[in-house]
């Protein structure tokens, strides 16, 4: 080994450490409510709108809140800010973002899966 | 029918030319005439299913399935034209479409560079697997066949679904196809790679394939940089780039082809990495694959908006089986010639190009490495949030750009550290200062000053280096006389389309839109300038632009890459966002006084699109108008619109607006009132109280048979301020007609004062009386209501330097394309020089040893075998 394949190695290694760390702290897990429920982490839940419970969208404060059923059956409200997502009351399935605080789902991202989908753009970049 | 036989006869001639070709490689050479016949059947083959496709479309022939799901009357051409390639089944046959195309540029070449055989096998193969999803997954499968039980044989619908509203726009008839254009590209380099290796030519085909690689760099690079521009300019929230997986499975391969092609340059210059770029070739091809599969199978079901849905088990089988068996002959390829590898002259001084260009790859590998991991994640259930990728990138895009200056200020070999120092110092000085002012505007960040500090030292490096090589090499000379006409003709329409373009270019203020419109409205001056251009030069002369493009590639590449990284930091840190409420007509000041926005009014066109007007004045009281839209559509069943936003361009920076959301405000006051509840009114001069209401069985009956029917309701007014006033009871009644809408509220006055009253609607709970609602309008004539108002809810923002970004990336594809020319001239040349030695090894074996077998039939059984290794380089 020359001196010069020593450093890069370590460059290496320094920079897998670092991406190592990144990873654990950036990661979210794909949950249920039941789960998530007083972990405080962020976790992906997956589940169905509930369209017979109240559903709101205020406009001026842009808060939008509707509730949630899992996979597993459980039902939470959940809360996002920003803008109502596009084809929200025709998603069979809407992916949320974000962490369980005191029994509401507090959402940073909303995805919504559309039955036709973004069918469109190929792999879209 | 004729779709799917051509489709048939695609792959039979795909899998035919790939046996023969794989025969004439090894040694069996009267088999090369059937190898070229086989291609090009499967070239044809192509040609006419892509076509059929095509005719179907434009025939609206929705009997067949993929029409029917993805095309539809109200498409215009173009929108028509895109969906061919608007889902699965149509992707890969626009992806086997380019590979048809580009083979037939393929053969010639790899013909003159004596790599015929082997190539075209290893291509062949690529284009057999996409024959294999297209006979596997047909579009041309007729709508009863997939819907069995569903839609009767012979069945046409009358219209079809139609692609989905927020990607019907010019980019989805650009975009799309660069893409597959460079993933086709990507299969060149692939092929050469295995190619070398089977034949053990570590060497020479990195000088050969040296050209396609930067090629579909660039093609690539090009269809990364249009998808973020779509994103940017349709869908609204503001951004270009989103770390979505389908984003970044094709930010991976380009990744990799790019470390690849710095360190096939190294290779170029000293021999050494033979075992890196054969890897990196392969790797790159091999996350071609791996895009396909993540973006294709349905595996990234959850964590990406836009991948293509479940494609079903066959499908999923076939993109696994592809992924495996292309990407396990690469590896065991490349583990049978490991030993036989022996990297010549691979040392090379710590201070030198070559090492400054290995570096740079490394980072880039860690780049590639950092967004693959993120984007495997949900393959093991789990994701990442952007700020993983953000976060990682800062330390790579600091190194990159620090080894991207410090290795253009090496040379090859070896430089001494004083050298570089004396070259880099002024634009080192220069790039701190730059930093330092930065810093004094209020930047405080440490990670974004660095890396504004290196990509501005980068971009200085490269621009100086740039200047120097171009002042021997660029230059203006007048020729003046009478002599030929072609280049005087040529020279004309070429400043004048220049100037044109330039002059199109701002007075449209990048607004693309309204080209067409400009050029209709202006086309006949430039004619006539064109013809006042041609009649100067053929008369007094005319100036000659002598431009040597050769060597410049590499730095505007790089100063282009600089510039987009400076684009994306000014962009992400300089960025103002703000939510704003805009009643109609009413000016409302935005970003602290530096605009004010007023919305104007909204403009309705064909089928049901709205643009809403905003006029936004700056400081200096110049008014523009931004047009975002939005637009209802049944591919939702008009349950809610879609957004485009209206941007507005300047040359530093854009306003961009999504509307969020439209309100009424204003018009006559309305309350609701369920059965015994009183209410305030009339700003508390009196309280109102719903009694009951009155829906005669005569009147219900009349509503169930759609005729116009009439409710009445008992409300009670008391004056709120007199204690003793006595409740004044109203009858109030409305009369509705369900089939036109129209309804007729009956305005009742309350005695003795100015009000009225009416009854808007009645809202009975059929399960509990008592909850039954009306809701009431209350009008003041003493004070009249303020007018109904439009009141609109938009996000803003203010995207300093975007343009960098844009304008970045196209001088990077710039640079890769003259970068193209110098190589492919290379590769040509080397080809050339080889022949010539061999030509003389031959005749000087010929002379020295006629005792041996006669050499003519060795020179034509190994006209296509391993004969040349091409020589070294300097």
């Amino acid at each position: 080994m020359k001196k010069k394949h020593i450093i890069a190695l370590a460059v290496a290694l320094l920079f897998i450490g670092i991406a190592a760390f990144a990873l654990v702290d950036n990661k979210i897990d794909y949950a249920d409510f039941a789960s998530a429920q007083g972990t405080g982490k962020r976790v992906q839940v997956s589940g169905e709108w509930q369209k017979d419970l109240p559903t709101k969208y205020d406009e001026q404060s842009r808060v939008f809140t509707f509730s949630m059923k899992d996979h597993k059956g459980n039902v939470m409200p959940v809360r996002y800010v920003g803008i109502r997502p596009n084809n929200f009351e025709i998603a069979p399935q809407v992916v949320c973002v974000g962490k369980v605080e005191g029994g509401v789902f507090q959402v940073t991202d909303i995805q919504t899966k559309c039955p036709s989908r973004y069918e469109g753009a190929a792999p879209k970049s | 029918m004729i779709g799917s036989i051509a489709m048939g006869i695609v792959l039979a001639a795909t899998l035919m030319g790939m046996t023969l070709y794989t025969l004439v490689a090894r040694g069996r050479t009267e088999y090369l005439t059937a190898a070229r016949i086989s291609t090009h059947v499967a070239i044809w083959a192509m040609f006419i299913g892509a076509g059929t496709l095509l005719y179907f479309i434009f025939n609206y022939r929705f009997d067949i399935n993929y029409v029917y799901e993805h095309s539809s009357r109200e498409l215009s051409k173009p929108l028509l034209f895109a969906s061919f390639y608007a889902s699965q089944e149509g992707s890969f046959m626009l992806w086997a479409l380019f590979t048809a195309i580009v083979a037939i540029f393929l053969i010639p070449y790899a013909q003159r560079q004596r790599y015929e055989a082997p190539v075209m096998a290893v291509y062949l193969a690529v284009f057999a697997f996409l024959a294999i999803m297209l006979v596997a997954k047909s579009p041309f499968e007729s709508i009863y066949s997939a819907h069995p039980g569903e839609a009767p044989a012979g069945f046409i619908p009358q219209d079809g679904k139609g692609l989905n509203p927020s990607l019907e726009n010019l980019w989805i008839v650009i975009h799309p196809p660069m893409l597959f254009l460079g993933f086709t590209l990507l299969a060149v380099p692939f092929a050469f790679a295995i190619a070398g290796l089977l034949r053990r030519d570590y060497q020479g085909w990195v000088t050969t394939s040296l050209p396609w690689t930067l090629g579909a760099a660039m093609v690539l690079g090009f269809a990364i940089m249009l998808g973020g521009f779509w994103a940017y300019e349709t869908l609204g929230w503001g951004g270009y780039w989103a770390w979505d997986p389908v984003e970044n499975a094709s930010l991976l391969p380009w990744l990799i082809t790019i470390a690849g092609v710095h360190t096939m340059l190294t290779q170029k210059k000293t021999g050494g990495l033979m075992k890196t770029n054969i890897g990196m070739t392969l790797l790159a091809y091999s996350l071609v694959l791996y895009a396909s599969f993540l973006t294709r199978s349905g595996v990234l079901g959850e964590a990406s908006v836009h991948s293509f849905a479940d494609p079903g088990n066959l499908a999923f089988t076939l993109l696994v089986s592809a992924l495996v068996v292309f990407i396990g002959f690469s590896l065991v390829t490349f583990i049978i010639r490991w030993r036989d590898m022996n990297a010549r002259g691979g040392d090379y001084k710590i201070l030198s190009r070559e090492t400054g260009l290995s570096i740079g790859s490394a980072v880039l590998g860690a780049s590639a490495l950092v967004v693959f991991i993120g984007t495997s994640a949900p393959l093991v259930s789990k994701k990442v949030d952007t700020s993983f990728y953000g976060n990682l990138h800062i330390p790579i895009a600091i190194s990159l750009m620090l080894v991207n200056a410090l290795t253009m200020l090496l040379k090859w070999k070896q430089t001494g550290i004083r050298e570089m120092v004396r070259k880099g110092a002024i634009s080192f000085v220069l790039s701190l200062l730059v930093g330092a002012i930065l810093f004094m505007s209020g930047l405080r960040d440490l990670d974004y000053l660095a890396i504004a500090v290196a990509a501005t030292f980068a971009l200085i490096v490269n621009i100086e280096i740039m200047a120097k090589l171009m002042k021997s090499r660029i230059g203006f000379s007048f020729e003046g006389g009478r002599g030929s006409m072609k280049p005087r003709l040529w020279s004309a329409f070429k400043w004048s389309f220049s100037l044109g373009f330039l002059g199109l270019i701002i007075a449209s203020k990048g607004d693309y839109y309204k080209y067409g419109d400009l050029i209709v409205a202006y086309g006949p001056f430039w004619i006539g300038f064109l013809a006042i251009v041609v009649l100067a030069f053929t008369l007094i002369g005319y100036p000659r632009f002598k431009f040597d493009k050769r060597f410049v590639g590499t730095y505007i590449a790089h100063a282009g890459m600089a510039l987009f990284i400076l684009g994306v930091i000014a962009s992400a840190r300089y960025e103002k966002k703000q939510y704003g409420t805009l009643p109609q007509g009413e000016p409302v000041t935005a970003f602290g006084g530096d605009y004010t926005v007023t919305y104007s009014h909204h403009e309705f066109s064909e089928p049901e699109n709205y643009h809403f007007v905003l006029d936004i004045k700056d400081r200096d009281g110049n008014v523009e108008q931004a047009r975002p839209l939005l637009f209802w559509t049944a591919f939702n069943n008009h349950t809610e619109p879609i957004r485009n936003p209206g941007i507005l361009k300047y040359a530093s920076k854009d306003l961009y607006f999504t509307i969020v959301g439209i309100d009424q405000k204003g018009g006559i006051p309305e309350d609701s009132l369920t059965k015994g509840q009183s209410i305030a009114a009339f700003g508390g001069a009196a309280n109102i109280k719903f009694d009951e209401f009155d829906f005669s069985q005569e009147e219900r009956a009349k509503m169930m048979s759609q005729q116009p029917f009439r409710v009445k309701a008992n409300v009670e007014v008391i004056d709120a301020k007199d204690p003793n006033a006595k409740p004044i009871p109203l009858e109030l009644s409305v009369t509705r007609n369900l089939k036109t809408g129209e309804a007729k509220e009956e305005d009742v006055k309350v005695p003795g004062t100015s009000y009225h009253l009416r009854l808007s609607e009645l809202r009975p709970n059929l399960e509990d009386r008592s909850k039954s609602k009306i809701i009431i309008k209350m009008l003041d004539d003493a004070n009249p209501p303020p007018p109904v108002k439009e009141v609109l809810t938009v996000e803003a923002f203010v995207k300093p330097y975007i343009n960098f970004v844009w304008a970045g990336i196209l001088i990077v594809v710039v640079g890769f394309g003259f970068s193209v020319t110098r190589r492919r001239r290379e590769a040509l040349t080397a080809i050339e020089k080889a022949e010539k030695a061999y030509e003389k090894i031959l005749t000087l074996r010929a002379a020295s040893d006629e005792s041996k077998e006669p050499i003519a039939s060795k020179v034509h059984h190994e006209k296509n075998q391993p004969i040349l290794k091409k020589k070294k380089r300097t």
